[in-house]
C-alpha cells in the first residue's frame, strides 16, 4: 500500500466558496501562515481518505494566472514549482463562463485537474442547469458537483482526488485556433531543444511567451534558444 | 391584494415609530436632555431612523411590486431587529460586567424603546423574508 | 495572420472557448428575480445605501466594544486578582515583577482578546453574508478621490476598533501600492486604545466641551488619514489606485461554521503576535519605571528619560511627565493614562483628572490629545506593519512620518490657540 502523502492545491476564482470547500475537506486540521517571503496568508490543511494522507494547500483566489498580482503569482508558482499531485479547481456553477477562464489556464499548465462544480444549488435557483457530465466530457477532466456550504459532494470530491492521484490523466489541450496553434507548435519545437526549459510544460511556456508574460520572458532570455524564439515571435509583426 | 396593503400600512406605521425614536435620540443628544426609554444616542438614533426610513420606503414600494418592497422590509426590519437584539445583549453584558466588577446594576436604565419595538420589526423582517423566498 | 498581437488574441480565444463550452453545458430557465437582486435594490439604494451601511457599522461597533465588555473585564479582574496574590510574595523586587510586570502586563495584553474576537465575529458575519462587498462598492468612489482603493475603506473602518486587525485586513487589497498606502495611514484611525486618553484628558481640561473634543479627535484622525493617503499617492507611489473591479457575490445566510473559523484564525494570529510583542513591552515598562529600585518615579530610568525628552516637547507645552507618558504610550496607547496615573502619584482616574486640570491648560491638553492620536503607532501595530509590509524601511518610515506629523499638528494647534487668545 502506498503511504505517500498526496499534495493538493486548491484553486478557484474569488467568491466561489473555496474556503467552505477547504474547511469541509480538512475540518479542524489546519495551519495558517504566510507564503515564504510574501505577506499573503497561506492556509494548509490535512485529511485522510482511503488510507491516503492528503495535504491541501489553499491557493489565493484568482481570476486568472497571468501573474500580475501577488496572489496570481503565488498560485502560479505553486503549481509550476511545487507540482502538486492534484489541483482542485473550485468552479462556481452559477458563473461558469467566467470561471472557465482559469480552468483553461490550468489545462495549459498541464495540471492534474479535478473540478469541483460548487454552488450547484445556487445555480439551480438562478435557473441554470449545468450538465456536469457534459462539462467533464468537454474538458476531459473529472467534475464533481458540490454544495460545500452543506457538505454535499465532499466525499465524492475526496474520492476524485484519490483516483486522479492514482491514475493521473493530463488534460487534453484545447485548441485556440489555427493561427495561435501554429505559433505555439513552432515555439514548442524550439523549446524542446533546451534542457532547462523542458522542465516546464512546453505548451504553457509557449502560450505565456506569446502573451509576453514577463516571468516567462526572462526565463527564455536566459536560455540557449532565445534567438530562435525571437524569430518565431517575429511572425506576428 | 388586501393582505399586502395591510402589511404596507403596518410597515409604514412601524417605520414612522422608528424614525420618531431615532430623531428623538439625536435631539436629546444635542439638547442634553434625559427622558426614560429614549437615551441620548447620536449614532444609535441615526441608525434606527435609517431602519425606520427603509421600512417607509418598503411600505411605499410594496404597493407597486411585492418583490421589491419585500427586500426593503427585510433589510429595514432586519436592521431594527439587529439593534433591538444588540441592546438586549448589551444589557446582558452590562449585568454580567457589573457582576464581575462587583457593582450594582440597574437594567432599567439601559432599557430602550428599540427593545420594546423588537417584535414589530422582527415580524416585518420575517414577512419580507418569506415573501422573497417563496416568490 | 489576423493582424492582432498574440498578447491580445490568446485571452480572447480563451474567452471564446469558455463561452462555447458554457453554451454547450448550461441550460437557462426563465426565473423570477432572486433574493440577491431584491436585497441589492436596498443595500445599493441611491440614498439609503450609505446610511444603511453606517447603521450596520454602528451595530458592529456596539457589538465589538459593549457586548465584549464582560470578557475584557473578566480577564482584567482575573489578572488583577492574580496580581494581588503575587504582590504578597516576600521578596519586594520579585513581588513587583510578578504583580506589576507579569500579571499587569499579561492581563493588559489579554484584555484585547474580547474586542478582537468580537470584531472578527462581526466582520466574519458581514463578509460571509456577502454584504462587505457591497460596502466596498458603495465607498469606492469616495476613496478613489483620495488615492485609495475601495477595499481600503473597510480596513480604515476597522482601524477605529484596533489598527492591528485593520492592518492585517489590508491583505485583501491586491495592488501593493494601494495596500501600502492603506497600511501607512491606518494608524491615524483613532483606535479604541486611544479613547481612555481622550476621556481622561478632555474630561479634566475641556469642561463642557469634553465630548465634542473627543469626537473631534476621530474626525481629525480620519481627515489626516485621507490627506496623507493623497500625499503618499502623489509623492511616493505615483499613479492612480488600481481600478476596483469587483463582482458582487450573491448574498447567502452566513454559516456559523465559517464565521467562527474566520474569527478563530484571525484571533489566534493576533494572540500569538500581539502577546509576544505587547508582553515584552509591558515588562520593559515595568523595569524602567521601577529601577533603580526605591528611587521613586521621577528618578527612575523612566523619569530620567522624561527629563531627557522634555526639552523637545517644551514648545508644545508638555512637561516631563507628559513626555514619559507619551514615551510609554508607544507600547500601547492606554499606557499613557496609566503612566499619567503613576507619574502624578495617584491611582484613581478621577484624581488624575483633578491634578491634570490644575497643572495643564485646555490648550496643552488638546494638543496632547492630538499628539496621542497621531504620534507613533503602538508597539503591536509597529510589529504588524513590519510583518505586513515585510520591510523595516517602511516600518521606520511610518514611525518617523507619524512622529513628525504629530509634532507639526500639535504645534499648529498650540500656535493657533495662542493666536485666538486661548491660554
Amino acid at each position: 500500500m502506498s503511504k505517500r502523502e498526496i499534495l493538493v492545491g486548491l484553486i478557484g476564482n474569488p467568491n466561489v466558496g473555496k474556503s467552505s470547500v477547504f474547511n469541509r475537506l480538512t475540518g479542524a486540521k489546519q495551519r495558517i501562515g504566510n507564503w515564504p517571503g510574501k505577506t499573503v496568508e497561506k492556509k494548509e490543511g490535512w485529511f485522510r481518505h482511503r488510507g491516503f494522507s492528503v495535504h491541501v494547500v489553499d491557493l489565493p483566489g484568482v481570476y486568472s494566472l497571468s501573474a500580475i498580482s501577488i496572489d496570481e503569482a503565488i498560485a502560479r508558482d505553486f503549481i509550476v514549482e511545487e507540482k502538486p499531485d492534484v489541483v482542485v479547481d473550485i468552479v462556481d456553477a452559477s458563473n461558469l463562463e467566467r470561471n472557465l477562464y482559469l480552468v483553461l489556464q490550468l489545462i495549459e499548465l498541464e495540471a492534474n485537474l479535478v473540478i469541483a462544480l460548487n454552488k450547484i444549488d445556487l445555480a439551480q435557483s438562478m435557473g441554470f442547469e449545468v450538465d456536469h457530465e457534459a462539462l467533464s466530457r468537454e474538458l476531459s477532466i473529472p467534475v464533481v458537483p458540490t454544495i460545500a456550504t452543506k457538505g454535499y459532494g465532499i466525499d465524492e470530491l475526496k474520492d476524485a482526488i484519490i483516483s486522479s492521484f492514482e491514475n493521473p490523466q493530463p488534460p487534453k489541450p484545447i485548441s485556440y485556433g489555427e493561427d495561435v496553434e501554429q505559433a505555439i507548435s513552432e515555439l514548442v519545437e524550439a523549446f524542446r531543444s533546451d534542457a532547462e526549459l523542458s522542465k516546464y510544460p512546453l505548451r504553457w511556456l509557449a502560450i505565456m511567451c506569446l502573451e509576453r508574460d514577463q516571468t516567462v520572458a526572462s526565463l527564455i532570455k536566459k536560455s540557449s534558444i532565445y534567438d530562435k524564439v525571437k524569430e518565431v515571435l517575429g511572425f506576428e509583426r | 391584494m388586501g393582505k399586502t396593503r395591510l402589511v404596507a400600512s403596518f410597515a409604514a406605521a412601524v417605520g414612522v415609530l422608528y424614525v420618531l425614536v431615532g430623531v428623538l435620540e439625536v435631539v436629546l443628544c444635542v439638547a442634553t436632555m434625559d427622558i426614560p426609554l429614549v437615551p441620548q444616542d447620536l449614532f444609535g438614533g441615526f441608525s434606527i431612523a435609517v431602519a425606520g426610513s427603509t421600512l417607509l420606503v418598503g411600505a411605499k414600494k410594496l404597493k407597486k411590486t411585492l418583490w421589491e418592497g419585500a427586500g426593503f422590509l427585510l433589510v429595514g426590519g432586519g436592521l431594527a431587529t439587529a439593534f433591538g437584539v444588540l441592546y438586549l445583549l448589551i444589557i446582558g453584558a452590562s449585568a454580567l460586567d457589573a457582576l464581575i466588577v462587583g457593582e450594582a446594576y440597574e437594567a432599567l436604565a439601559d432599557l430602550r424603546a428599540e427593545i420594546a419595538l423588537l417584535p414589530l420589526s422582527a415580524s416585518l423582517a420575517y414577512y419580507g423574508y418569506r415573501a422573497l423566498s417563496s416568490s | 495572420m489576423s493582424g492582432k498581437s498574440f498578447e491580445a488574441l490568446i485571452p480572447e480565444r480563451r474567452y471564446e472557448v469558455a463561452s462555447k463550452i458554457t453554451q454547450r453545458v448550461v441550460k437557462k430557465r426563465e426565473t423570477r428575480p432572486s433574493i440577491s437582486d431584491a436585497l441589492d435594490q436596498v443595500f445599493l439604494h441611491k440614498w439609503l445605501g450609505l446610511p444603511i451601511f453606517f447603521a450596520m457599522l454602528w451595530a458592529a461597533f456596539r457589538w465589538t466594544f459593549d457586548a465584549s465588555a464582560p470578557v475584557s473585564d473578566a480577564i482584567d479582574a482575573f489578572f488583577s486578582w492574580l496580581g494581588e496574590i503575587a504582590a504578597t510574595v516576600p521578596n519586594e523586587v520579585l513581588a513587583s515583577f510578578l504583580s506589576d510586570g507579569l500579571c499587569g502586563g499579561l492581563g493588559f495584553v489579554l484584555v484585547f482578546v474580547g474586542p478582537i474576537f468580537f470584531l472578527f465575529f462581526a466582520l466574519g458575519l458581514l463578509e460571509d453574508s456577502g454584504y462587505l462587498a457591497r460596502a466596498a462598492f458603495l465607498m469606492d468612489r469616495l476613496m478613489h478621490r483620495f488615492g485609495m482603493h475601495g477595499r481600503s475603506f473597510i480596513c480604515m473602518l476597522m482601524g477605529f476598533g484596533c489598527n492591528l486587525p485593520a492592518i492585517m485586513s489590508t491583505r485583501t487589497i491586491a495592488d501593493e501600492k494601494d495596500r501600502l498606502t492603506t497600511i501607512l495611514v491606518n494608524p491615524l484611525m483613532s483606535c479604541s486604545a486611544r479613547l481612555p486618553v481622550y476621556v481622561v484628558v478632555a474630561g479634566a481640561v475641556m469642561g463642557q466641551y469634553a465630548s465634542a473634543a473627543v469626537f473631534s479627535m476621530y474626525v481629525l484622525g480620519l481627515a489626516l488619514a485621507l490627506m496623507m493617503a493623497l500625499l503618499f499617492r502623489r509623492v511616493l507611489f505615483g499613479g492612480e489606485p488600481s481600478p476596483f473591479i469587483m463582482e458582487l457575490p450573491p448574498y447567502s445566510k452566513p454559516l456559523m461554521r465559517n464565521v467562527f473559523i474566520y474569527m478563530w484564525e484571525r484571533g489566534v494570529v493576533f494572540l500569538k503576535k500581539a502577546a509576544t510583542i505587547l508582553l515584552a513591552g509591558a515588562l520593559i515598562l515595568w523595569f524602567l519605571s521601577t529601577f533603580p529600585w526605591g528611587a521613586g518615579v521621577e528618578n527612575s530610568y523612566a523619569g530620567l528619560l522624561g527629563h531627557a525628552i522634555e526639552p523637545l516637547l517644551r514648545p508644545l507645552g508638555f512637561d516631563w511627565r507628559l513626555a514619559v507618558a507619551l514615551f510609554f504610550g508607544f507600547m500601547a496607547k492606554e499606557v499613557v493614562v496609566e503612566a499619567l496615573g503613576i507619574l502624578y502619584g495617584v491611582e484613581e482616574e478621577e484624581a488624575v483628572s483633578a491634578i491634570l486640570a490644575n497643572s495643564i491648560t485646555p490648550l496643552t491638553g488638546y494638543a496632547f490629545m492630538a499628539f496621542t492620536l497621531i504620534y507613533i503607532p503602538c508597539l503591536a501595530t509597529i510589529g504588524i506593519i513590519r510583518s505586513e509590509t515585510g520591510s523595516w524601511r517602511w516600518t521606520l518610515f511610518s514611525v518617523a512620518y507619524l512622529l513628525a506629523l504629530a509634532y507639526i499638528v500639535s504645534a499648529l494647534i498650540v500656535a493657533l490657540g495662542h493666536l485666538l487668545g486661548f491660554g
